[in-house]
Formats: C-alpha cells, structure tokens, sequence
C-alpha cells in the first residue's frame, strides 16, 4: 500500500477561488478529490484489510483469557500468561521450534534461489511459445491442493509400487521406504516444495527483468561482454531490489509453514523432524478446542516472526541499499 | 500456523457478525406445543437441527424420513449441513449463540465442555419430559457411563445401534487360503509361518496388510493381552499405560519380524484406504485388519466377483503367552445429540428426541413406513427391492442417518447382508473382543492433564514404538524408553484415568 502523493509541478487549475482557499489549508482534501477514481478502486482492498486483517486481531485477547465459545470472549476469565508459560514449559517447546526453524530455514536455503535461477534460464530463451509453454507448466503445481500433492508424493514414493522405487530398482540401487525414514523427511518437504512453487516465484523475477533498460545490453555487447557477464553485471544488479525485498518478506515467513502438507506427510515415525509449530497447535489446541492455546502459541511465533523480518531488514540496510523501510 | 490463527480469528469474527445481526432472526418461532409430550401436537413447530453427514450418504431435503417424522411428531426440520469441518461449524454456531434448536455433536467431550459453559440443555433436568429415554436408560446400564459430565449432569444423547457395523476385525482371503490348503492362524506364531508361506506362493506380496499409521496397534494390542494407550484390567480393576507392558514389547518384536520380512507392507504407516483396497484387489494381501463390514464392502468397491475375491472372517490371532483372540471393540457412536439451552422450542426438541427413544420412534427409524420403504408379507417385514444393500437405503431414504435416528434396530438390515458377514457378526461377539473400555468424562483440570502431558506421551510414544517396529532402534533400548515414558508423567495420566473413572462410577451407582 503506497500512499499517493500530487505530482510536483502539475498544475491545479480547477475550482473556485473560494474552494481553492480551502483545498490550499487541506492538501490531502485536493488530493482525495483528484484522485477518486484511483480511491475507489483501492477501497475494497483497504476494506478486506480491515475487515479480514485489522478488524480480527481483537481476537488476540483470548491468547491471554481461558476462552469459553458460549461465554464469549469478554465474559471469560483473564489467565494472564499462563499459556505462554505452558508452551514455554513444555516438552516439546524445543523439538517443535528446532523443527519449524530447520524446515523454513532449509525451504530458504534451497527455495529462495530457485525461481530465480529459473527466471534467469527463461529470460534467456528466445523463442517465444517455448518460454510461455515452460513459464505455464511451471506455475501450475501452484494451483493442485496440498492434500492432492502429498496424495501424488505419497504414491510416487511407495515401496509397493511406487514410480521411483521402480527406477531405483531399474538402475540397480535398493528400495527406500521413503515416507518411514525420518532423515528423508525434510529432503522430500522442501523438494516438492520447490517443484509447487518454483513457477509461480519466478513470475515477480520476470517482471523486473523486464524492466531492465535494453540499452545497457546493447552497451555491453559492444564492449564485449558474453552471456554471462552481462546475467552478471546487469541482468542480476537489475533484479536485485527485487531479489532482496522477496528475501526479507521470505525471511519473516521462516517460521510459518502451513500446516496442510507437513501434517499429510508425517508418520508417526517420523514425528521427530515432522513436528511443527502448527502440528503442534493442532494437536493440543484445535482437537482439544483449546482455542486460548493455540491463539497464544500463534502470537508467540507471531512476534518471533516479527523479529526475523526487523533483523532482516535492519542487516539489509545496513549492507545494501535495500530495505522494506 | 494459520491453521490456528484463522480458526482463533474466524470464531471471533463470526461472533461479531452474529452480535450485529442477531437481532434479525427472521424465523418463525412458534410457540412451543404446550400439549403432553406424548401424541402429536395440533400446532406444527419447525426445529432448526444441524447434522454431521455421510459422504456416502450426503444430506437431502426430499428425504422420505422426515416426512414420516412430521406425520408422527408434527415437526418440521431445517436442516444445516457444515460441508467440511463439522467441529469448527458447530464451534461457530455456539460462539455466534445463534444455534441450532438440536444438533449432533462429534463427541461427549464436545458436549461436556459446551454444557459446562451453559450452551446445551442438561437431559437429567427434564427427564420427566423423556419418559422414552428414561426407560431407555433404565434398560440400558452401560449406556449410562457414555453420557455423564463430570459432575453428574448430561449434555449428551447416545446413538445406538449402529455401531455394530463397525467393529473392528481380522479378514482373510478365503478363496486363496482353500486354493493352497491353508488354515487360519490361531496365533501370531502360526501366522507367521503361514505368511511365510503364502509369500513364497506370491513373492510380491504382502500377506498382512495393515495400514494407515499405527492404528492397526489399537486392535493388535488386546490379542497380546495389553492395550494401545491407557485401558483398565477389569480383572485386577487396575488402570494401566499398554504401550510400557512386557506383553506390549513381546507385540512389538513380532511386527518388527513381520517386517523384516517382508510380510506387512513396509510404509503401511503411509498407506492409506484406497491402496490398502489396491493391495488386496491385485492378491498381493490376504490377511487383513480392518473393520467387519469390509467383507462386503471391499469386493463391492474393487469392483470384483464372489468367485475372484472373496473376504471371510478370521479369528483374531492369540499373541504372546497371555495371548487371547482379542478385537478391540470401540464401542457406541462417538456422534450424540445435544439441545441449546437457548432454543425457543426446548420442548418440542425434547418430544422429538424422546420419541426417537419411543418403540414407535425405534420402528420408524429402522423401516421407514409401510408400503413406501418396505412390505409385509407373511407378516414378515422387508424392504422393498429398489433398496439394492443398507447403502443404498441411507442414501435413497435417510433412514439411519444423522438426525432422523438415535436407535435403529439392526435385526431388521441382517438381511441385506450377506450370510458370512451375519454369522461373522454373531461369532465376534462371543469370546472374540476384549471388554469394552469405559469412556470418561474428564473434568477442565483433568482435561488439561489429558490435553499436555498425555499428548506429549502420546506423540513420544508413537515415534518410539514405529522405530522399534521398523528396526530403526533396537529392543536393547525398551528400558530406557520405558524409563522417559515415565519420567514424561505417565502415573499422572493414569492417576487421571483412574479419578475420572471412579467419578463416573459412582454417579452410575447413585443414578
């Protein structure tokens, strides 16, 4: 949401002298009246922030309340930081934190780069229906739900019958169970995460891109710069802000894994690297309707969240010239 | 993450919306029936009930069921059907305080917490009202001890019936066990020899298919004389953790050797139904845990004939030296029914759940009506022949579906069954299941116990006891697994069991 702002040096002329003397005291007022149009368009997104974003965080109350769904939330009982202190002391506090960081970390570490590298490959592609055929097949595992993409895993991994046990067998390798061993269960989380979303990421790389001015390619040519110089020296400086804004905004989502496609790969033997915060939550806040919990748990990893984006940002200033603020 | 979050904020959200249109409820409510609870009132009355469905039998409008019910009760229906998560609609319903007049409620838990917050009707202070459900009781002892809150009252009406379908129970491929002369296995020992067997017979097989993560353990477990998770032995009228016992242990050797050698699909813990059915439809499984029903249903879904596929009961096989041929037996529905507190037609819902209680209520539920749904002849009872297998009946009919029954008497589907799966239904009840388990009614601190360290101990355990099985750690380990089970708080879990259960004891003794 950026604020609008008049353009410096373009005339006003409109209006009465008598409205100007009160559009002069009220800026924003002349502001709000050039640009309505532009306003309008804006308002359903501002109201679904309200409504959707801004308007339920009343809720966080009950984080620090023993919610009762008949009593509602301001006749239940203040409990203070008791649940803060239940998931502090828990067992499995530090299993599950290490867990969740590990997973975001990994899908970071491996996912991060991967739209880009693939935005750079299809940039390079000249002919047109190729890069629009592979851009398309690319994003489409965004759209398949993650029950059908850990049903398609599932399947594909099986001993009993499963595609790639039967290529390992082919080339002469043993069989992998591999939905039974815990050492594989990050490897297959963040490996079909990049499949699903490898696509849909580049679509942001491939608009800077285009916006990188064609005349400095041209310059460089002449000056003798091959393929790689210029992804190099131009291409990448160009897609920078991008790449650094994406990795700040990434950085805040380490800890916020969905919940769906973790709990749909996990079995109980592999419970030791699959148990995450949001499995967690599921496990002894919403079966148990213990909804106080797991709101407290949220804003827990809500403001550790919150720290990763500020240390994020504040390092990337620091370094660069690029920062969310 | 946002699995919680929304929930927390959707519940919050629909309780603001509620709080500004509630004032807009534009229903007609009639006044309710001031006429006795039996017989049928002059003025007729619209309840609003949410239900749970079945996605085999989805909820419809023009179900002839309730036609039925409105000629015996005078009582019209609106119902809601939430389409996925049942227990986030009916949270949202109470929270929005705009419920339903009835609604069925996934467990005596969900009850219990809801009735203890004021939101549902408690049937003890209006038993002078249900005097079908009264006798219902009284002729019923067991069913006492699954509608109990913990401090006595109950927010809770029990389905029954029903639940005989879903007994869970070993199956064997009959046809292939005659076709090679091999006999049923009374023990894990001999199970394992004839696995053994039919795995050389079929080398890419799997004689025992068990599936879906450790699930196939709740019904293992009694074979060895122990259980998966906390149980009581009735016999020494003790409350005991299955998963630390000997016999439990001795259970876990045996699965490790079965998967060792290749005789259980080695990701059965990844399997899900539809490549449990896969397994079984290519021969590549012939002894199966699963629930009694599947020998009809499993043939009908692979889409096979009796003379390809043919699944029969197995006695369950004895395990260890204390072995018994043991199911599990799960028990009554955990769906019941509960009222709101706040429903302008208390009564009327009260009549209507009673009725269902009544023999008249109990014969409509079952047959429907006469010469619509079944005939007599001979002055026998049978359904009609468009009805091609109870299925069939639910979903042509709602009769036995959420809502339009609490007891159904399953004398009258035996004919719908085949002839295996009737004597099958007779055999497991005598000597082949372990008692059932009692369900309790835990109190908010017991519920807190339950909801951390139980859990906990639950998830440690899992992971362990599916290493052990898998080979991924060795038996020399036990001890000390067993030593940080109880070191996790295992003896407060137990002490809470025991507590609650004696709680409930006494309240059935004083009822």
């Amino acid at each position: 949401m950026s604020t609008y702002r008049a353009v410096p040096g373009k005339p006003q002329t409109r209006g009465t002298p008598a409205r100007k003397a009160k559009t002069a005291r009220y800026p924003w007022l002349r502001n709000l009246k050039r640009d309505k149009y532009l306003l309008l368009l804006f308002l359903p997104c501002l109201l679904y922030y309200l409504i959707f974003k801004y308007g339920p965080i009343f809720g966080i109350v009950i984080a620090f309340k023993n919610y009762s769904l008949f009593q509602g939330i301001w006749a239940s009982e203040w409990v203070g930081l008791k649940y803060f202190k239940l998931f502090i002391e828990s067992p499995d506090f530090f299993p599950v934190l290490r867990n969740t960081f590990l997973l975001g970390f990994y899908k970071l570490v491996f996912g991060f780069p991967a739209p880009i590298l693939l935005a750079l490959l299809i940039n390079e592609v000249r002919n047109a229906f190729l890069k629009r055929f592979v851009q398309t097949v690319s994003y489409l595992p965004h759209f398949i739900s993650n029950v059908i993409v850990a049903g398609i895993i599932v399947m594909f991994l099986s001993p009993t019958g499963g595609l790639v046990n039967h290529v390992l067998e082919a080339i002469g390798l043993n069989k992998i169970t591999f939905m039974v061993e815990p050492d594989w269960f990050r490897t297959i989380y963040v490996s079909s995460d990049i499949w699903q979303h490898i696509g849909w990421g580049t679509i942001i790389y491939l608009a800077a891109l285009s916006a990188v001015d064609p005349q400095l390619y041209e310059a460089s040519r002449i000056d003798g710069a091959n393929r790689w110089k210029q992804t190099l020296h131009i291409t990448l400086p160009g897609i920078a802000p991008a790449i650094v804004i994406i990795l700040i905004l990434d950085i805040g989502k380490i800890l916020e894994i969905g919940f769906e496609k973790v709990f749909l790969l996990a079995t109980p033997v592999t419970y030791g690297k699959a148990d995450i915060i949001s499995t967690y939550v599921y496990r002894v806040g919403l079966t148990n309707a213990n909804y106080s919990y797991a709101t407290a748990i949220d804003l827990f990893t809500g403001i550790i969240s919150f720290l990763f984006i500020l240390s994020a940002n504040w390092f990337s200033r620091r370094v660069s010239d690029n920062s969310l603020w | 993450m946002k699995t919680g979050k929304s929930l927390a904020v959707w519940t919050v959200t629909a309780a603001l919306l509620a709080a500004a249109v509630g004032c807009g409820k534009g229903e007609e409510q009639q006044p309710p029936a001031a006429a006795a609870t039996t017989g049928k009132p002059e003025t007729p009355v619209t309840l609003n009930m949410m239900i749970a469905q079945h996605s085999a039998w989805p909820y419809k409008q023009d179900w002839p069921i309730y036609k039925y019910i409105k000629e015996k009760t005078n009582i019209d229906f609106k119902v809601q059907v939430p389409s996925s998560d049942y227990t986030t609609a009916l949270n949202l319903a109470v929270s929005s305080g705009d419920m339903p007049d009835l609604m069925i409620v996934p467990s005596l838990n969900v009850a219990n917490t809801n009735g203890k917050s004021g939101a549902f009707v408690n049937f003890f202070d209006h038993l002078d009202k249900m005097p079908n459900y009264k006798k219902f009781l009284e002729e019923h002892p067991d069913i006492k001890e699954i509608v109990l809150s913990p401090d006595g009252k109950s927010y809770y009406l029990p389905h029954y019936g029903l639940e005989q379908q879903s007994r869970r129970s070993w199956l064997l491929r009959d046809d292939i066990f005659k076709k090679h002369g091999l006999t049923p296995p009374a023990t894990w020992d001999e199970m394992y020899t004839t696995a053994k067997k039919l795995k050389e017979l079929y080398p890419s097989s799997y004689p025992v298919v068990i599936y879906d993560g450790l699930t196939p353990l709740t019904n293992i477990a009694p074979a060895f004389n122990t259980w998966f998770g906390n149980y009581i032995d009735f016999d020494k009228n003790e409350w005991r953790y299955g998963p630390i016992e000997d016999s439990f242990k001795e259970m876990l050797i045996v699965l490790n050797k079965f998967y060792k050698d290749g005789l259980i699909p080695p990701d059965f813990m990844a399997m899900k139904r539809n490549q449990f059915n896969d397994l079984l439809a290519q021969n590549k499984g012939f002894m199966a845990s699963d629930y009694i029903g599947a020998m009809d249903e499993i043939p009908v879904i692979i889409k096979k004939t009796p003379e390809e596929f043919s699944l029969d009961y197995m006695v369950p096989p004895k395990g260890g030296p204390n072995g018994k041929p043991y199911n599990a037996y799960g028990g009554y529905l955990t769906n019941g029914f509960s009222v709101a507190s706040n429903s302008k037609n208390k009564d009327a819902a009260l009549r209507y759940l009673d009725f269902l209680y009544s023999p008249e209520g109990i014969d409509m539920a079952t047959w429907g009506k006469e010469g619509e749904t079944y005939t007599v002849e001979n002055g026998k009872r049978k359904f009609k022949p468009e009805f091609a297998g109870m299925g069939d009946l639910r979903t042509k009919t709602g009769i036995a579906t959420y809502g339009a029954h609490t007891v159904v008497d399953m004398k009258a589907y035996e004919p719908m069954n085949t002839e295996k799966l009737n004597k099958a239904l007779v055999q497991i009840q005598q000597g082949n299941e372990a008692k059932l388990q009692p369900r309790l009614a835990f109190t908010d601190a017991e519920n807190e116990v339950m909801n951390l360290t139980n859990t906990a101990i639950k998830k440690y355990m899992d992971e362990q006891v599916s290493k052990f099985i898998l080979g991924q750690k060795k038996f020399d380990e036990w001890d000390a697994y067993v030593a940080e089970i109880k070191k996790m708080g295992i003896q407060k879990v137990i002490d809470t069991h025991k507590a609650a259960y004696d709680r409930a004891q006494q309240f059935v003794k004083k009822k």
